[in-house]
């Protein structure tokens, strides 16, 4: 009575270890092209308002990048290939964040909302405000990479069991390791070591989690027992 | 707008306080006459109302289906095919995101719970007789149409000063606080007092109904996706049914070894796998010992914050109630940099009704555990994914949320006897301590996903 | 140069694909070994790396059959290619991009040679780095939670989950022992780890 997976064999979490590859193909009006460059370089240079503290703080994104792909900007590298011939240019961007596809796009549109609209808010079609997360969802869904759910054909992580808050984690630990095995006194007492000792427990206190593997994803359990969700595409812009 | 009380099951939006529950696992004979016995059990189906003492019943009943059971009652395959993917896998094919391994497989579930449950009815009651009598009237309209394939008696445990789970602690403080719904004039506490959402002021304000509720607007500010049609979904909801077998000795044993390492002493190492003292006085107001008085304040001993404990030093990151609901711990920097209190974490409610069951044991006496006593965990939500089962998965299973690696919760955490958690210092003169070869403490015997449709949505089904 | 990040580097890359070969090359990707086995584990300082082949892009708008005027004949831009993206995060230390290529090239070189024999201009794994200059695209944005810091390299990442492993077995075993015994613990674990310093200094 124990219901079996049809599929025992499809892998539970994704190549990533902890980690996943998103990609999203937004197309764009042509003079946003020209506004995102200037916005995205004032980002980068830390001129523009808005900022990019909640992608710090939430701790769940390792890499991002936003990628302005214009509509001559897919490379031709011979005359025999075929010349494009778009109406749109693309922004592309590709994120490795931890965590499950929905709750990466719950926690955003929750408490990121406005940077996501900032970043894609203008120009790119079809975008409806991020805090209405059912159809950021659906945007997201549609937009990945091609028509439809896409898998990223090849993803690597060099980190198999470790998040991006454990790296942070970690990282801080070996230098607060470091300060105190520099900061050792030759021929140290044992009652003036543990005065120093206790203090380290304390400040590295938040970084001694044990790691393991990363939780089963519930799209992947679901496609064991044959269960896929359809993709609907999300409201579109009029023409 | 006010909600429309008499189409909503009872015991979702307004409480129950009856102390005695039977629980009947149904199975549908077949269609044609299971639709026929749910037209006439409708008749029975209790509605939410705010009773005075004058005119509350003494018993009430009401009924939920899974989707095997929408399936049995002929649903038509549209509807069927509307219903997420959670609900539509049932719990026993979520058991890996569940935690559901090991003693908590469903291999070795309770084996009435091993078998599709089509419908689960519950009936609470002033006593034992008056459960009794309700029950008997509720097998009679069902007969024909559904077999009973098992019944659980659930009631709630009084010892000492107050109601209490079977670990020790009380229960039946948190509760969550919706926009819409009355709150009665015997419940003493305020509307949104500490049971809401807390904005980036510190400011409680209650939660959008439709993050319990179909056909109102959820904290995104959408109409939640529901089954479809519309009717079928309006004013219904979703039940998350767990058997928690809570192995009680195994705990105890636990804490007098532990608590005897722990520099604070054993009661104090309990309330930090909790966040709460037994007695229910919060951590987060009093770290240092138990107040009676605020923990019998219905007013006081719900309301606080963790973001003025970031560290951890009041309550632990991983405290079991505090890995449930982190409230403004999960604060972030938001736009125009304004902290964003408790948003991260808002649409991850959900509404406990659980009651335990099994034969209190005091705290001198020694028992065995394999005695079954435990909890009946009874949440209500409208998105089984999103609520019940991140909090399960993300929260209580793991750490990373936490800052505490893989790490799991003491009480809930699916153990295999090698975790352990780490209690943060409780001051500048006190150091992390680790706790380490965490055992399973609960099993899972048994549950399922049901769905709670309104009263005019049960006529909906019962019409075919 | 906004490829950049403190000291990691953000590669973007996209690649025509030889018409016909696409689906040879989704089989190719699909067969390159992922986890502990990957090849990019040679060179060690790749922190996440993907490829994916770009077939077609997405719907624009209205559909054909949902637009109300009939106007939106146009649903969305077509390829005529297909692309592959390559999408690298990783150290740049001294030598930057054209010492990772060279990374790569000796450290997977049948792999590379395997997937961009598939591609169009590819003519070889001595003119890589070239190919992968005509090829890439400026990244206008690139964010970096860790790597931002000199410490954030992936050797260093690895190492550190090391000693934070060991440490907290460290933590546990020596938790109510006597300031000595833990003296002499931390002083092994110390050698055992060759920890004398901030790796930052």
């Amino acid at each position: 009575m124990t219901p079996v997976p049809s599929d025992t064999t499809a892998p539970l979490v994704g190549t990533g270890g902890k980690a996943i590859a998103m990609n999203l193909l937004s197309p764009m009006t042509f003079w946003s092209d020209v506004e995102k460059h200037v916005e995205y370089f004032g980002l980068q240079h830390g001129v523009t308002p808005q900022n990019v503290a909640p992608l710090v703080q939430l701790s769940f994104v390792q890499f991002a990048r936003w990628v302005v792909i214009s509509r001559h900007g897919f490379p031709r590298l011979s005359h025999d290939q075929p010349k494009e011939d778009l109406e749109y240019d693309y922004l592309l961007f590709a994120s490795n964040y931890n965590g499950q596809w929905d709750q990466y796009l719950d926690a955003f549109s929750s408490v990121y909302d406005w940077g996501l609209d900032g970043m894609w808010g203008q120009g790119c079609l079809n975008w409806v405000e991020a805090k209405y997360v059912t159809s950021l969802k659906r945007y997201v869904r549609w937009n990945q990479a091609r028509r439809g759910n896409v898998p990223t054909h090849y993803y690597f992580c060099a980190y198999t069991d470790a998040t991006n808050t454990d790296i942070v984690a970690a990282l801080d630990l070996r230098e607060k390791l470091g300060a105190f095995a520099r900061d050792t006194p030759a021929d140290e007492t044992p009652q003036a070591f543990d005065v120093r000792y206790r203090k380290l427990l304390r400040d590295v206190q938040h970084s001694l989690g044990s790691r393991g593997p990363s939780p089963v994803d519930g799209d992947l359990l679901a496609q064991q027992y044959d269960f896929v969700e359809p993709v609907a595409p999300p409201p579109f812009d009029r023409p | 707008m006010p909600l429309p009380l008499s189409d909503i099951q009872g015991n979702v939006v307004l409480p129950y306080s009856f102390p005695c529950a039977t629980y009947l696992l149904l199975r549908v004979i077949d269609s044609q006459t299971g639709r026929g016995a749910l037209a006439k059990a409708i008749e029975h189906v209790t509605h939410s109302a705010i009773w005075d003492p004058a005119n509350k019943p003494h018993s009430t009943f009401n009924v939920a289906l899974s989707f095997a059971g929408l399936k049995a009652l002929g649903l038509g395959q549209e509807a069927l095919e509307s219903f997420p993917i959670a609900f539509k896998m049932g719990m026993k094919r979520r058991a890996l995101i569940l935690g559901d391994t090991g003693a908590s497989e469903p291999t070795s579930w309770d084996p009435k719970w091993q078998a599709d449950i089509h419908a689960f009815a519950s009936v609470y009651g002033d006593s034992p007789p008056e459960v009794a009598s309700r029950v008997a009237a509720v097998r009679e309209a069902l007969a024909g149409g559904f077999e009973v394939a098992g019944e659980e008696h659930a009631a709630v445990l009084r010892a000492g000063d107050g109601r209490r789970e079977h670990f020790g602690f009380t229960d039946g403080i948190s509760g969550v606080a919706f926009e819409g719904v009355p709150i009665p004039a015997s419940n003493s506490a305020r509307e949104g007092e500490g049971d809401g959402k807390i904005l980036g002021d510190g400011t409680v304000k209650p939660i959008a109904i439709g993050e319990l509720l179909f056909g109102h607007l959820d904290e995104a500010g959408e109409l939640p996706e529901g089954p479809l049609p519309p009717e079928l979904a309006k004013n219904g909801t979703f039940l998350v049914v767990r058997k928690l077998k809570q192995n009680v000795q195994l705990f105890r044993d636990y804490l007098d070894r532990e608590g005897s390492k722990y520099p604070g002493g054993k009661a104090k190492l309990a309330a930090k796998f909790v966040g709460r003292w037994k007695d229910g006085t919060p951590l987060a107001l009093r770290p240092d010992g138990p107040d009676p008085v605020l923990a019998s304040d219905g007013e006081r001993n719900n309301d606080f914050r963790y973001a003025d404990d970031l560290d951890g030093a009041k309550c632990p990151l991983g405290a079991h109630m505090r890995r449930s609901r982190p409230r403004d711990a999960m604060t972030v920097q938001g736009q125009d940099r304004k902290p964003t209190g408790s948003r991260l974490t808002d649409r991850r409610r959900i509404v406990r009704r659980g009651v335990p069951y099994g034969p209190w044991a005091p705290e001198d006496q020694r028992i065995t555990d394999d005695i079954e006593r435990g909890i009946f965990f009874l949440a209500l939500n409208i998105d089984i994914e999103r609520q019940f089962e991140f909090v399960q998965q993300q929260w209580l299973n793991y750490g990373n949320h936490f800052r505490q690696g893989n790490d799991k919760d003491v009480l809930l955490g699916d153990h295999d006897g090698t975790g352990k958690a780490v209690i943060q210092a409780s001051s500048s003169d006190d150091v992390p301590h680790l706790c380490t070869q965490l055992p399973r403490f609960v099993e899972a015997r048994g549950g399922e996903y049901f769905f709670v449709p309104g009263i005019a949505a049960l006529r909906w089904i019962a019409r075919g | 140069m906004s490829n950049e990040s403190g000291q990691a580097y953000g590669l973007t890359v996209l690649s025509p694909v030889r018409r016909g070969e696409e689906e040879v090359l989704k089989d190719v990707l699909a067969r390159l070994p992922t986890g502990s086995n990957a090849p990019f584990h040679h060179s060690a300082i790749t922190h996440t790396a993907r490829w994916v082949v770009v077939d077609a892009l997405p719907q624009a708008t209205w559909p054909p059959d949902r637009d109300p005027q009939g106007k939106g004949r146009f649903a969305g831009d077509a390829l005529k290619s297909s692309y592959l993206l390559f999408d690298s995060n990783f150290d740049a230390g001294e030598g930057g991009l054209p010492s990772y290529l060279e990374a790569l090239v000796t450290g997977m070189p049948t792999e590379i040679e395997s997937i961009y024999t598939h591609c169009i201009g590819y003519t070889g794994l001595a003119q890589f780095a070239h190919y992968i200059d005509e090829c890439q695209i400026k990244t206008t944005f690139f964010y970096s939670s860790y790597s931002t810091e000199r410490t954030g390299t992936v050797r260093n990442v690895q190492a550190a989950l090391r000693v934070q492993s060991g440490f907290v077995d460290l933590v546990a075993e020596t938790q109510g022992r006597s300031p000595r015994e833990v003296q002499d613990r931390l002083r092994q674990f110390f050698a055992v780890h060759e920890i004398t310093a901030p790796v930052a200094s």
